[in-house]
């Protein structure tokens, strides 16, 4: 099964103060590290599982600069067989949609069984992969945390509500995006490296992938950041202050007040 | 030009009432002045009628779409329907849950529509542009867009983001429902006059339409997926979701060794023990104790968050607004947004010493 | 000349990173606080591929070259990792491994490395006696030969991975008429009869490291298990000073680092009257302090390791002022950071006090800060001084 990864290299922030520049329309990005956006990781793990019980190939995909490169080698070290940058100066810009009829553009002119996505990223959007599947025509499921193959057909559990699990038989090729849990992605290890540093990753641009250039990037958005802000706290949020001890004991007082232990 | 707005209901979704009101918030807020809000249900008799009379409640006009195949909301296959139902550059409104998520993306594409996913806040700018307000960077960032609708826009709403609309000062009601009309009938010129006569007001009962006939006109649409079934999540030990205080864990414990920390606090509290989603990941916790959207769904009169960011998928887990307490690192996790009280602080650090505040209490 | 990491490099430290953080630190505070060895996380070094990161992938290690090594080392103490589970990693895989690759023949490579690579067994290197520390060549350890066995006898002191090692490399003297051309080095496996090690020493750092004495009485090893050639272990010795000085001090730079980002991180959120205490010029400067420290301890450490990889012969000056450098002088910097830190600093939950306690051992471990200053000094008037 020929299986196609979409990633993105994203800044790791679960651990970092975010802040806002100066222009208000991004992040303060300069001491943030890039990463694997973690959902993408789970997806290259579980399609590398089921090459290497079933055959095939993984490939990975990102849309981006000469920077996201890395993420597509880390990877190939992983074990992904083969990685492809779509960037060009008119990518840039580009609103989910644009992001999705890139990949169209990609997966077109090299068809594969099973695509995959991170059932989100550092946008929180999660809708690239169905955007996706809908421009290709093909069967889509969304919140995927187990997989297994039955011939030319799929059976994929969904997580829905409460903690539920939908049972759906899908056709293939089609179109999933992955929860994190499914599976626990592996490290890279010094000889993966190696080996993905051998790896050519050839770099497609609006030419190659014979997009017109109007109809991505900033030019073909038609979803604008206006700006980006730090929401309010709630209105209730009384931020203890002081001492650890004495922050503890207001705490401790609260909770008692609402009656714990009685 | 006036956008006609319609809200995708499931009626074998959980939380229906919840979703009816969300959207019919968000509707609200979109439709203006000119329009009012139109919401479809999908789903087999007979849940699929007590759906439209609970979508009646809140929407003057409710469309029903039932058939056998739509037991359960197959996401796939309401694309479909809705592509034969919804009219050129209309504004579509959905929860963005797992069934929202499954539907919305592919549905903006095929509508030519923009996706506006996940809204905090809507607001119409003028003629053909909207406003959104969504979360970026782990809730820690919230961003505003602004988008293109003049080809229409599918929008996901958060959970609990929107309320049921202001009560109607002027009830200007001529249509006494629930009723129920027929579909061939009431078409798109139907709606317009029963959006004239609800102009501005809420409405608080709205006409039933059946477009089913309609809608399957074509026959069923052939889809490449279909739901083999339902497992419901099994319950733990302890059942969480009926817990009276609960502390939950987070990130912020690194290793499940540290867990015990939290274990021993809980014991002194009397509270249950509850986690977010990446100990469940990580295998050190049950999935039976996970709040979530995809986890468990508690109402405790108490809840002490420990090292939790606060998504809005674990968030939705939590009913009925408990106390909520929350000690995070990071002083713009967004548990602080929605947090009685706050502590900002290594949960290692905070967690023993607060047991030790209780054992003394106590002693 | 080109002070450049590699693409590879850099993304290998990030895996390092990410890995160690994820995997190995969130045990290693209970383990310094309980002064226990981590097995666990020793497997999982193991499994990762960095116990065996600089052998041949023939034995089931990575191939890496050295400063690929040292970047692993270093990217450990950033990670937080404790200087105990470092030290642990360092005996066991260049003081030990290292020594039976370089030195061992083909059976003893085939017997030992691989569970020495996967972690499955761990190594240590026993050299260091009670009165026999800088002064290697009064080692009164003896291995007299009998047939086809040798038979050691004597007191080993100071062993990292003592009580917890299966395999340890152990330098005795075969003609102890002799002074360096008299000592030798062989393999003892743990369970072999006379051989016995003490209980692990209470440390003021390293404290996850076991370290104890071991005792050998008429403890009989097959020959086979001699290592090289009789009287070369002086030299087997001296070849470790090379690792000892770039892989082992690169966890104590990294250590520094992390102590560096956490004392940024804690100066910018902690408010004193009013403002960031980082605004205050004491703080600055401190943190300059650090930085200058960690800058210059990693281009002595580095610049060691290119010249392993260059194939040049170490060159005794330079490796003795790295050393010297990286034990002393870290002791200001290191100490500041954790007084910046207020009364957290002192806490055993913020690492800093650890990080200083661990860096401890680096004017002492592997040859102390006077034998250093005694090496400078006696090749500064020579010709082998000059940096080449």
């Amino acid at each position: 099964m020929d299986i196609l990864v979409c990633i993105k290299n994203v800044p790791d922030t679960s651990a970092e103060e975010i802040e806002i520049a100066d222009d208000g329309t991004d992040i303060v990005r300069d001491d943030l590290v890039y990463t694997v956006n973690e959902w993408d990781n789970y997806a290259v793990e579980e399609a590398i599982r089921i090459r290497d019980r079933v055959g095939g190939s993984v490939s990975v995909v990102t849309v981006g600069s000469e920077e996201d490169e890395e993420a597509l080698r880390r990877e190939i070290a992983m074990g992904a067989d083969a990685g492809f940058l779509l960037s060009d100066p008119a990518f840039e810009g580009s609103d989910g949609a644009g992001i999705a009829s890139i990949l169209e553009a990609f997966v077109r002119k090299h068809p594969v069984d099973l695509v995959l996505t991170g059932a989100q990223a550092d946008d929180e959007a999660g809708q690239v992969g169905g955007m996706l599947a809908a421009r290709l025509h093909l069967p889509f499921a969304s919140l995927v945390n187990r997989i297994d193959i039955r011939e030319d057909r799929l059976t994929v559990e969904r997580e829905v509500d409460g903690g539920n699990v939908e049972v759906v038989d899908i056709a293939l090729p089609c179109v999933l995006s992955i929860q994190t849990g499914i599976n626990e992605p592996r490290y890279v290890g010094i000889r993966g490296i190696r080996k993905a540093a051998a790896v050519h990753i050839p770099v497609l641009g609006a030419a190659e992938l014979e997009i017109d250039p109007a109809e991505v990037g900033r030019r073909g958005a038609r979803v604008l950041l206006e700006s980006l802000f730090v929401p309010a706290q709630g209105e209730g949020a009384v931020m203890l202050e002081g001492s650890l001890g004495q922050q503890v004991a207001q705490l401790a007082a609260a909770l008692k007040t609402q009656g714990v232990i009685r | 030009m006036t956008h006609p707005v319609f809200a995708i209901l499931s009626a074998g979704g959980s939380s229906l009432e919840d979703t009816i009101e969300l959207l019919s918030g968000a509707a609200s807020t979109v439709a203006g002045e000119e329009t009012s809000a139109t919401a479809v249900v999908f789903g087999a008799a007979p849940r699929v009628d007590s759906a439209c009379r609970a979508a009646c409640a809140m929407f003057s006009r409710v469309r029903r779409v039932a058939h056998p195949v739509l037991e359960h909301p197959d996401a796939e296959m309401i694309r479909e329907l809705c592509r034969r139902l919804l009219p050129p550059a209309a504004i579509v409104l959905m929860a963005h849950d797992p069934f929202g998520m499954d539907l919305g993306p592919g549905l903006a594409v095929h509508l030519g529509a923009v996706y506006l996913p996940d809204c905090l806040e809507l607001d119409r700018e003028g003629t053909g542009r909207m406003s959104a307000v969504r979360q970026v960077f782990g809730g820690q960032v919230n961003a505003r867009v602004s988008a293109d609708v003049t080809s229409g826009a599918v929008i996901t709403v958060r959970p609990g983001a929107f309320t049921r609309p202001e009560p109607p000062v002027d009830v200007s009601r001529e249509v006494d429902g629930p009723s129920v009309a027929s579909g061939e009938g009431a078409g798109e010129g139907g709606s317009a006059q029963a959006g004239e006569k609800t102009r501005g007001v809420v409405p608080t009962a709205g006409v039933i339409e059946d477009w089913s006939s309609k809608v399957f006109r074509e026959g069923v649409p052939g889809v490449g997926r279909r739901i083999l079934s339902i497992r419901e999540a099994g319950k733990g030990e302890v059942d969480i979701t009926r817990s009276d205080v609960l502390v939950a864990c987070g990130r912020g414990f690194e290793s499940a060794d540290d867990l015990e920390l939290a274990r021993e606090l809980a014991e002194v509290m009397g509270a249950d023990i509850a986690c977010s989603r990446p100990l469940v990941d990580a295998r050190w916790m049950e999935k039976t104790r996970q709040v979530g959207s995809s986890g468990q769904t508690v109402s405790p009169r108490v809840y002490l968050a420990l090292g939790i960011s606060g998504s809005f998928q674990h968030l939705a887990g939590i009913k009925g607004k408990p106390f909520l307490a929350a000690v995070n690192i990071n002083r713009r996790a967004p548990i602080f947004q929605v947090a009685d009280v706050g502590i900002v602080g290594d949960v290692l650090e905070v967690v023993p010493e607060l047991t030790e505040c209780f054992r003394e209490g106590k002693g | 000349m080109d002070f450049a990491f590699t693409r590879e490099q850099t993304m290998f430290k990030k895996e390092v990173l990410r890995f160690a953080r994820k995997e190995i630190v969130p045990r290693c505070r209970e383990h310094d606080l309980k002064e226990t060895f981590d097995f666990e996380s020793f497997r999982a070094l193991g499994e990762f591929g960095l116990l065996g990161l600089h052998l041949p992938e023939a034995y089931g290690g990575g191939g890496a070259d050295v400063i690929t090594t040292v970047l692993a080392g270093e990217a450990l103490g950033e990670a937080g990792v404790d200087g105990g589970l470092t030290l642990s990693y360092g005996a066991h895989a260049f003081l030990c491994a290292d020594t039976i690759y370089v030195h061992g023949t083909a059976a003893q490579r085939e017997k030992y490395l691989p569970k020495l690579i996967s972690g499955e067994w761990i190594g240590a290197m026993a050299l260091s006696e009670p009165d026999a520390g800088s002064d290697v060549a009064s080692l009164s350890t003896t291995a007299e030969r009998k047939g086809e066995t040798y038979v050691l006898n004597g007191t080993k002191m100071w062993i990292t991975n003592g009580p917890i090692a299966d395999v340890v490399v152990v330098y005795a003297k075969t003609a102890p008429e002799l002074r360096h051309a008299g000592i030798s080095a062989f393999i003892v496996e743990q369970g072999t009869p006379g051989f016995s090690a003490g209980p692990p020493l209470v440390k003021l750092g390293v404290r996850s490291s076991q370290t104890s004495e071991l005792v050998f009485r008429n403890c009989e090893i097959p020959a086979d298990n001699l290592l090289g050639a009789e009287g070369q272990g002086f030299l087997m010795a001296l070849q470790t000073v090379e690792w000892d000085r770039c892989a082992l001090l690169a966890p104590i730079v990294g250590g520094a680092e992390y102590a560096l980002q956490k004392s940024a991180r804690y100066a910018k959120g902690r408010v004193q009257f009013g403002r960031p205490i980082a605004e205050f010029q004491a703080i600055k400067h401190k943190l300059a302090d650090l930085r200058m420290f960690v800058e210059t301890a990693r281009t002595l450490v580095y610049r060691i390791a290119w010249c392993k990889d260059q194939g040049r012969p170490l060159n005794h000056l330079e490796a003795a002022v790295a050393k010297l450098f990286v034990g002393d002088w870290s002791l200001k910097p290191l100490h500041d950071a954790m007084v910046l830190h207020g009364g957290y600093g002192f806490i055993h939950e913020f690492d800093v006090e650890r990080i200083f306690r661990d860096s401890r051992l680096a004017p002492i471990g592997g040859g102390t800060s006077e034998i250093q200053k005694k090496i400078i000094s006696k090749l500064m008037s020579s010709q082998a001084g000059t940096i080449r």
